[in-house]
């Protein structure tokens, strides 16, 4: 009887020792990890981008997430964004949420890394490809739709006849043919027609181009740093009689159009675009494959007189630092 | 042969010593017991700690959760007092006392509201209709702010003895163009107004910077470590929220209606299928509510760190007392094993002692069972050497019934009288030799009558008064009574033998020997006597004739006496057998006691019975 007594008490402390250890490592290694999600957009600091912000943020607090917005400038190139991309994958991330960068073989360098990446305001490169890449961001097609609705809108439906300035961003040119071709498609149907199409570099400004055009009735821009530039323009009666309409998302552009430096303003809800994409990160980190998928923001177009309702306050709220 | 009965013995005393002993061994079964103690006390007591641990940091996080929000109500009331008091200073220092065109009006409200334009966006007065009449800081009206229309003056105009906090709003008043937006929370009152002669009401409105209350709140959210707390009005509608855009926006809910409705306490409810305790705290003059949220979770995720911290102490405990146990086990029961062992190696006859240490229960037990066992050691040689007794005493017992010797003189001596011509002395003896080898016989029973014994005592002595030529007289004096009782056969003629070869045998006939048999009842037994009146004994000679040990010196043989003295007393039991008195030179008086059991053949079949079973027994 003592042997086999002996082997169960040994085994009983055994099993005993092996779990209190267990539990004595749990109570220091309890905390379970925050994930990293790194984002990386195009001139980061920008007040453009502060409802994005604010909406990366606000998800990843609900979900537990470490973000990391990383540091860039104007003109991001492939080059560059995979830089950031390495060192944000030596760091440990668990994730990308990118704006693309413009440039040739972006595709390339997005395949080179493992970790999931999400893909915010446009995919440059269509399907079908060797690998897609979910995006969450607008219709950009809808925007510029949306657009040609408001100037539609702005001239009682009669467009007829009517001639049309475009500005866009020569920094996007994927965002702004797609924009440009609902716009257009939009316009030509109530009869309109764009007169011109002129492209505004980040250090030279469009205002000095625009002056030397004329003979439209309305200017329809396309990015939200144009507008800004094209609202200010506006306001000194530096457009030759034209109305300007325009897609934009800063506080100064909603301020335009309330001060009527432009007589419509589309947007899409970036908050919302930055809430689903850190969102939809989680999810898919926390093991939902399918929680990476494409999905389209919702795009509105405020008037001046609805602005302080509450649903646009809501909007301005997330539009402010 | 003696082994063989000792282990017959002790097979039929002890079977189960024999084999091990099945089930769990005291040691295991100590252990098992402490343990399950153990166990059961260290899962008590852990619980009850848990629980009251549980308990208690429920009540710290709801006090400090009370304290907090204790502390925040007195910010947010002291921010919301300072906003009336400007209010109030504006309108009864100003307005009730200075027309409005009054210079002066203006430069104390430019005053005004540089002291307290940390807090203040803007102090604003209009006139009943939404004119502006004068603002701090100056700044260009929008062109159509559409001020009827707004909810604080709309609030104001309505209920004219109140002062009115608004919802957080942009306002929408002044054009600003650097800060376009400004979040505010309205204070407006309707206000009496002097314009000269004539006297008109108007709306006083004190713009407070939202971003106060929202700084307020943000640091008790900040590191609010799971809770979070958030304002709003007496409908429900939220004030500030740590998550008020997902709110807003429909991504996240509130219970804030519900907790508008209730009274300062604490309460619980569920949000997103989370429990969760809902603290609730009014703040003056607005009715608004200060709500702190502890979810559920928050206070499990402490509690999972302690409930680990538990787990590992509790383990740690039962581990060392699982050791204690032991240890205790072992010293309680090595005691009773090392007897039990002992009481093994005794019975395996390993050794002669049994073991008799440890507490002094266990020493007793051990000396107990030692006793015991020698006690029956000596029973059992007893009852061996009283078989082999009996077995020597039916071996005398035959030996008696066949003697040769006695037949071959008995034999010579008739054929000595046919001889002679002495033909009826001859067919005498003859027939008293049918007779006696008859009830020697006796059909092989082992009872017989007294009757019959004495007449088998009669024909033996016949016969050897004819072969020792009547040296000696015969002589029976029975109560008739007792011969129709039983007795054990032959229990009288060793008497006889050894009165006539050790008593009156070696005497002449003119010596006067004689020998008488009686035989008397007396009280439940009978007496039957052998008396002679030969050599006699000497003391030591009387004291060692019914002595079983060989050695010590007898009058002859003594195997006669003792034989009969052993077969009445396994037969009849301890308190009958055989007394003797001698003198030495005066003779020797043997008495026979019996029990006195009247003789049928019944009786005789019964005790014979007896007499086997015993036998079989030992």
């Amino acid at each position: 009887m003592e042997k086999p007594s002996r082997a169960i008490f040994i085994t009983v402390e055994l099993i005993l020792a092996i779990f209190t250890a267990t539990m004595a490592v749990k109570i220091s290694t309890d905390e379970i990890p925050q994930r990293k999600v790194a984002v990386i957009v195009e001139d980061s600091g920008n007040s453009k981008w502060d409802s994005y912000v604010k909406g990366l943020k606000d998800a990843a607090k609900a979900n537990n997430l470490h973000l990391v917005i990383c540091n860039t400038d104007k003109g991001l190139n492939p080059e560059e964004e995979k830089e950031l991309m390495e060192e944000q994958e030596s760091k440990g991330v668990s994730g990308f949420i990118l704006q693309q960068a413009q440039g040739s073989g972006g595709q390339v360098i997005l395949d080179s890394f493992h970790e999931p990446i999400l893909l915010n305001f446009c995919r440059l490169t269509d399907p079908p490809m060797k690998k897609t890449y979910p995006l969450i961001a607008p219709d950009n097609e809808k925007l510029g739709e949306k657009l040609g609705e408001c100037i539609v809108e702005g001239y009682n439906g009669k467009l007829e006849g009517r001639r049309v300035g475009v500005v866009c961003a020569a920094s996007s040119p994927k965002v702004m043919m797609q924009r440009q071709k609902g716009l257009q498609r939009v316009l030509e149907k109530a009869g309109g027609k764009i007169a011109w199409t002129l492209y505004r570099e980040d250090d030279t400004g469009i205002s000095d181009a625009v002056r030397s055009r004329s003979g439209v009735s309305a200017i329809a821009v396309l990015d939200t740093e144009s507008l800004e530039e094209m609202a200010d323009a506006a306001a000194a009666h530096d457009v030759h009689g034209a109305v300007v309409y325009g897609i934009g998302a800063s506080i100064k552009t909603v301020y335009s159009l309330e001060n009527e430096s432009i007589a419509g303003l589309v947007t899409a809800d970036l908050y919302d675009m930055g809430y689903r994409s850190v969102t939809a990160m989680a999810q898919y980190l926390s093991g939902s494959k399918k929680a990476l998928k494409d999905q389209s923001i919702e795009i509105i177009s405020p008037k001046k007189n609805e602005l302080f309702s509450e649903k646009y306050q809501t909007f301005l709220a997330t539009m402010e630092r | 042969m003696k082994d063989y009965f000792f282990r017959r013995i002790k097979k039929r005393f002890f079977p189960y010593r024999m084999k091990q002993v099945p089930g769990f061994g005291i040691q295991a079964m100590i252990m098992m017991a402490m343990t399950a103690i153990t166990i059961v006390i260290t899962v008590t007591l852990g619980l009850l700690l848990f629980n009251s641990y549980s308990k208690s940091l429920m009540k710290l996080t709801l006090q400090d959760t009370d304290s907090l929000m204790d502390r925040t109500v007195d910010n947010l009331q002291g921010e919301l007092l300072d906003m009336r008091n400007i209010s109030n200073t504006v309108n009864y220092n100003l307005i009730q006392a200075l027309d409005v065109k009054n210079p002066q009006l203006t430069q104390q409200l430019g005053l005004l509201y540089e002291s307290a334009r940390d807090s203040v966006v803007s102090i604003a007065l209009y006139s009943n209709t939404g004119s502006l009449i004068m603002s701090e800081p100056s700044l260009n009206q929008k062109e159509d702010p559409n001020v009827t229309r707004q909810p604080w003056f709309m609030d104001a105009a309505s209920e004219i003895e109140n002062m009115h906090f608004s919802m957080p709003h942009i306002q929408n008043l002044f054009q600003n163009a650097s800060d376009p937006y400004h979040w505010v929370i309205s204070l407006s009152r309707s206000v009496d107004l002097t314009d000269g002669d004539a006297p008109s009401t108007g709306v006083l409105l004190v713009d407070m910077d939202y971003g106060r209350i929202k700084e307020i709140m943000e640091q008790i959210n900040d590191n609010a470590d799971g809770k979070y707390y958030y304002l709003c009005n007496n409908r429900g509608q939220l004030i500030y929220h740590p998550c008020m855009d997902q709110i807003k926006r429909g991504l996240l809910k509130e219970n804030s209606l519900y907790m508008s409705s209730k009274v300062d306490g604490s309460y619980r409810d569920v949000l997103h299928s989370m429990k969760r305790y809902s603290r609730v705290k009014t703040i003056s003059y607005t009715g608004w509510k200060l709500v702190g949220v502890v979810p559920d979770n928050v206070i499990r995720s402490s509690m999972k760190r302690f409930r680990y911290f538990i787990l590992t102490a509790g383990g740690l405990l039962i581990m060392m007392l699982l050791l204690v146990n032991r240890m205790i086990a072992r010293r309680i029961s090595l005691p009773i094993l090392t007897l039990n062992e002992s009481i093994r190696a005794y019975e395996a006859g390993e050794t002669p002692n049994i073991y008799a240490g440890g507490s002094a229960e266990i020493r007793y037990l051990g000396r107990s069972v030692q006793k015991s066992y020698e006690e029956i050691d000596h029973l059992m040689k007893q009852i061996v050497e009283e078989q082999n007794q009996r077995r020597k005493s039916e071996m005398a017992a035959l030996q008696s019934q066949i003697n040769p010797h006695f037949l071959y003189n008995t034999l010579d001596s008739i054929t000595w009288m046919v001889e002679g011509g002495k033909n009826d002395e001859a067919v005498r003896m003859i027939s008293q030799l049918a007779r006696l080898l008859r009830i020697s016989l006796s059909k092989g029973h082992t009872i017989i009558s007294i009757d019959d014994e004495i007449r088998h005592c009669e024909s033996y002595m016949s016969i050897q008064s004819i072969r020792y030529k009547n040296r000696f007289r015969f002589r029976c004096e029975i109560d008739r009574e007792i011969r129709k009782y039983s007795t054990v056969k032959l229990v009288l003629q060793p008497l006889l033998e050894n009165a006539i070869y050790y008593g009156v045998g070696d005497m002449d006939e003119d010596d006067g020997g004689e020998i008488v048999v009686r035989g008397r009842m007396q009280g439940d037994e009978i007496c039957l006597t052998v008396e002679d009146n030969g050599n006699g004994m000497t003391g030591e000679e009387l004291d060692n004739l019914l002595s079983e040990d060989e050695k010590v010196p007898k009058h002859g043989s003594g195997v006669g006496v003792i034989n009969v003295h052993n077969r009445i007393r396994l037969l009849f039991g301890q308190r009958y057998g055989i007394t003797a008195e001698s003198e030495p030179d005066e003779g020797t008086t043997i008495t026979v006691h019996l029990p006195a059991i009247l003789y049928s053949e019944e009786k005789r079949r019964e005790m014979e019975r007896q007499m086997k079973r015993k036998g079989e027994r030992l």
